[in-house]
């Protein structure tokens, strides 16, 4: 009687719930919106390691109020580290903050200044890179004398001087428009990987994409392909469960995060890893905005559709986002090795070859000359020989050129890049500087946030003037509320100067290239201080005809899906104004 | 690995409003995506759960995808809009319903204890003051109703409007497709 009763009251209540209207106006809701865990991670640890910066400067205080004298001496501190600050090679909105910074606080402005200085809590990563840098310098030989307009050889020689990386032909390219075709044509490439494939980007989710990604990787490496993943670790937090970490590892792919975040203050966790590479057996790159995640396909619902862009090269050019990627891996896995079984020569040769069938051995061989350790290589690499003249004559032709493709795209000239902090150089910003002060008839550009520095913002203000065709197209849904304000604050204030200013309805933007009727700039490096700064990136500077016209036809087929700004009431007031002059403070830290 | 990489189908899972459940399911039809499951929610009546399907494959996907997210923003400001008419009506009315109730009572606590003839006039001055304001809390709030009614009227006709031009565009380009692969099929 009782369980009669108890299923009554079961049934009784499902009925009332049934009856239950939902709250909301929403129609239709999509259910593959996922977020917190991912974000809470990262939460916790910022909040950590705040928690530490605070405990350190309360005891600093405490040492202040014992030794009432020891207040002068940090006031005396402070005025010096403004010295020094001033001294620096920041840019000079980021010493403009930590200057009010280490002013307010003055009692703790100093310490907090010095305990966030890379120069001082930096420099072992930075004595890694350059170790590496030196290590791997001059394998790339590219092309030495390819006829090449003005503006790309510019851009090449000082891409060449500040990173090293150098221009090349004999590549064939094509664009993708989206996210969803981009990844497409990389599955089916990747499926047809015989020797190794290279995968290095910011976020790596788990997911349908990545699901498509796992079956393709796990059949190569069991068939003996090198199969290699770098992820950033706060670019993945929360999206990538160990329990399938495990499971990638297991099946035969090697699965590095980049900079792992810990609960602790470290200025180099700051610093993340924001590039989009892959690499098929040395013949095949793709980089763009995309990244290993279901939103950047829209399979995933996050800011309505998301927009991004990639591009394929083949050919000679591949060999660059090869070393990119070589180095990194270097770098992460604190284990050097010979890179020259992964590169190629000029004109498809490897520098050092290796069959499909023998690279289980050289992969084998190398490990056993694998030092392992922080410290410096002591492998005298094939390249580095080959750099010097002594290395034996290559085998075998491994690329396919464009001469056997066609060659429409045989008359550009690739520069692939790098930039980070193994430079000293801020590469990104350089480059966008450099393209866009050589613009004469347009100059469009396609990025999520626009937080540049004044180098850029003056740059594109007076190329508007000029009467260059300036336009920025801007996400009409933002992803990070913040942020957004201050990009549209930026872009807001170059359209006084004649810069036409879109944001795309309905849709996320996070593809980041630029257009000019010179060249094109494809790769992850945002229009913001981090990028230019902060983060690792990478990109593809080239005046190919092809990757211009399919960048060129993107551009075309996203205005119509945009509102210019000029056309839009923009909201005013008070408080609005407040918030984006306290965020502007902050930009260079966003 | 020779042959071609073989994709599964896309999924979609929506949670919709029963009494729209038609319509959407025929709108996503246009989008290319069949429907596979449909059941009921378990907490809320008013809701149907709908999972669809597609070819990964599928041409012109990019733009059947912002096709796509424009329609569902469309139609859920459709949603919102009928309680946003009423929205600002409600709150306004009742701002000043309660000022006016606030008045009453203070006008009506004056003339109870009042001794003197002015004391109790201006009692019922403001008295009479509150009643003025529950005219204005009625007639300000059928005013704000009657203006969003026809400001956000418009704005979802013209929606309206949209959802059909995105729709039909949406169509247009599955109904291309079907016609492609029956052409194939030939």
């Amino acid at each position: 009687m009782r369980i009669e009763n108890r299923t009554l009251k079961r049934q009784h209540l499902s009925h009332l719930k049934r009856a239950q209207k939902s709250y909301g106006g929403d129609i239709v809701r999509i259910k593959t919106e996922r977020k917190g865990m991912g974000k809470l991670k990262g939460m916790v640890i910022l909040f950590i390691a705040l928690l530490q910066l605070c405990l350190l400067a309360y005891l600093h205080t405490m040492v202040a109020v014992a030794f009432h004298s020891y207040l002068i001496f940090s006031v005396v501190l402070d005025i010096i580290t403004c010295f020094y600050i001033l001294g620096t090679s920041k840019n000079g909105r980021s010493k403009a903050v930590w200057i009010m910074i280490v002013l307010v606080l003055f009692p703790v402005g100093f310490l907090i200044y010095f305990v966030s200085d890379e120069n001082i809590f930096f420099r072992a990563s930075r004595k890694r890179y350059a170790d590496i840098l030196a290590s791997s310098a001059g394998m790339l030989t590219g092309c030495s004398s390819c006829g090449m307009r003005d503006s790309t050889a510019r851009a090449a020689s000082y891409i060449r001087t500040a990173t090293g990386f150098v221009p090349y032909k004999n590549t064939r390219a094509e664009y993708f428009p989206s996210g969803a075709s981009a990844f497409d044509d990389m599955l089916e490439k990747c499926a047809s990987a015989e020797k190794f494939i290279f995968i290095e980007y910011f976020i790596v989710a788990e997911g349908r994409l990545f699901d498509r990604f796992f079956k393709v990787l796990s059949e190569r490496a069991a068939a003996g392909v090198d199969v290699r993943i770098i992820y950033d670790d706060m670019g993945s937090s929360g999206r990538l469960a160990h329990k399938l970490k495990k499971q990638v590892r297991a099946a035969g792919i090697q699965l590095y995060a980049f900079n792992k975040l810990v609960p602790l203050y470290k200025i180099g966790m700051n610093y993340r890893d924001h590039r989009k590479i892959t690499v098929i057996d040395g013949r095949i790159a793709y980089t763009g905005g995309i990244n290993i995640a279901d939103e950047y396909v829209n399979e995933k619902r996050l800011y309505g559709y998301w927009k991004d862009n990639g591009v394929r090269l083949e050919g000679d050019a591949v060999q660059g986002f090869t070393l990119m990627f070589l180095r990194q891996w270097e770098f992460v896995t604190k284990k050097s090795f010979d890179y020259s079984p992964f590169l190629y020569a000029e004109g498809g040769k490897l520098l050092s070859p290796v069959s499909s069938g023998d690279m289980c051995g050289a992969i084998e061989k190398i490990a056993e000359n694998v030092q392992v350790g922080a410290g410096k290589t002591t492998v005298v690499t094939e390249a580095k020989r080959a750099a010097d003249g002594e290395l034996a004559e290559p085998a075998e032709s491994a690329v396919p050129l464009a001469e056997e493709q066609g060659g429409r795209g045989r008359g550009g000239v690739f520069i692939p890049y790098a930039a980070g902090l193994e430079y000293r150089d801020p590469v990104v910003r350089d480059i966008y500087a450099g393209v866009i002060s050589q613009a004469n008839k347009r100059l469009w550009i396609m990025t999520p946030y626009f937080v540049p520095d004044d180098t850029i913002t003056n740059l594109l203000a007076c190329k508007a003037l000029s009467g260059v065709d300036v336009r920025i197209v801007l996400p009409g849904v933002p992803d990070k509320g913040f942020v957004y304000l201050i990009s549209l604050d930026n872009a807001d204030k170059l359209t006084k100067s004649g810069v036409k200013v879109y944001t795309m309805s309905d849709a996320f933007v996070h593809t980041k290239s630029v257009l000019t009727e010179k060249c094109a700039v494809i790769g992850s490096a945002n229009f913001d201080l981090r990028s230019f700064f902060q983060q690792y990136e990478n990109a593809l500077y080239t005046d190919d005809k092809t990757v211009m016209d399919g960048l060129c036809d993107d551009f075309e087929n996203t205005f119509p899906e945009c509102v210019q700004r000029m056309y839009i009431k923009r909201r005013s007031g008070f408080f609005r104004s407040l918030v984006t002059a306290v965020l502007q403070i902050f930009a260079p830290m966003m | 690995m020779d042959e071609k990489v073989v994709f599964d189908d896309d999924k979609l899972a929506v949670a919709v409003k029963s009494e729209q459940a038609d319509k959407i399911r025929a709108a996503y039809r246009a989008f290319g995506w069949r429907l596979e499951n449909q059941y009921e929610d378990v907490r809320f009546g008013d809701i149907v759960h709908m999972d669809f399907a597609r070819p990964h494959k599928t041409e012109g996907k990019d733009r059947l995808q912002l096709l796509q997210v424009r329609f569902e923003v469309a139609l859920n400001f459709l949603g919102r809009a009928s309680r946003l008419i009423v929205a600002r009506a409600v709150i306004i009315g009742i701002l000043l319903a309660l000022i006016a109730a606030a008045l009453t009572v203070y006008g009506a606590v004056v003339v109870a204890f009042s001794t003197t003839s002015v004391f109790i006039a201006s009692g019922f001055a403001i008295i009479s003051a509150g009643i003025i304001f529950f005219v204005l809390a009625v007639t300000t709030a059928g005013k704000v109703h009657a203006t969003d009614k026809q400001r956000y009227g418009a704005v979802a006709s013209v929606l309206r409007e949209n959802i059909e031009a995105l729709l039909r565009e949406a169509r247009d380009i599955t109904e291309h497709n079907s016609d492609v692969e029956a052409e194939d099929a030939h």
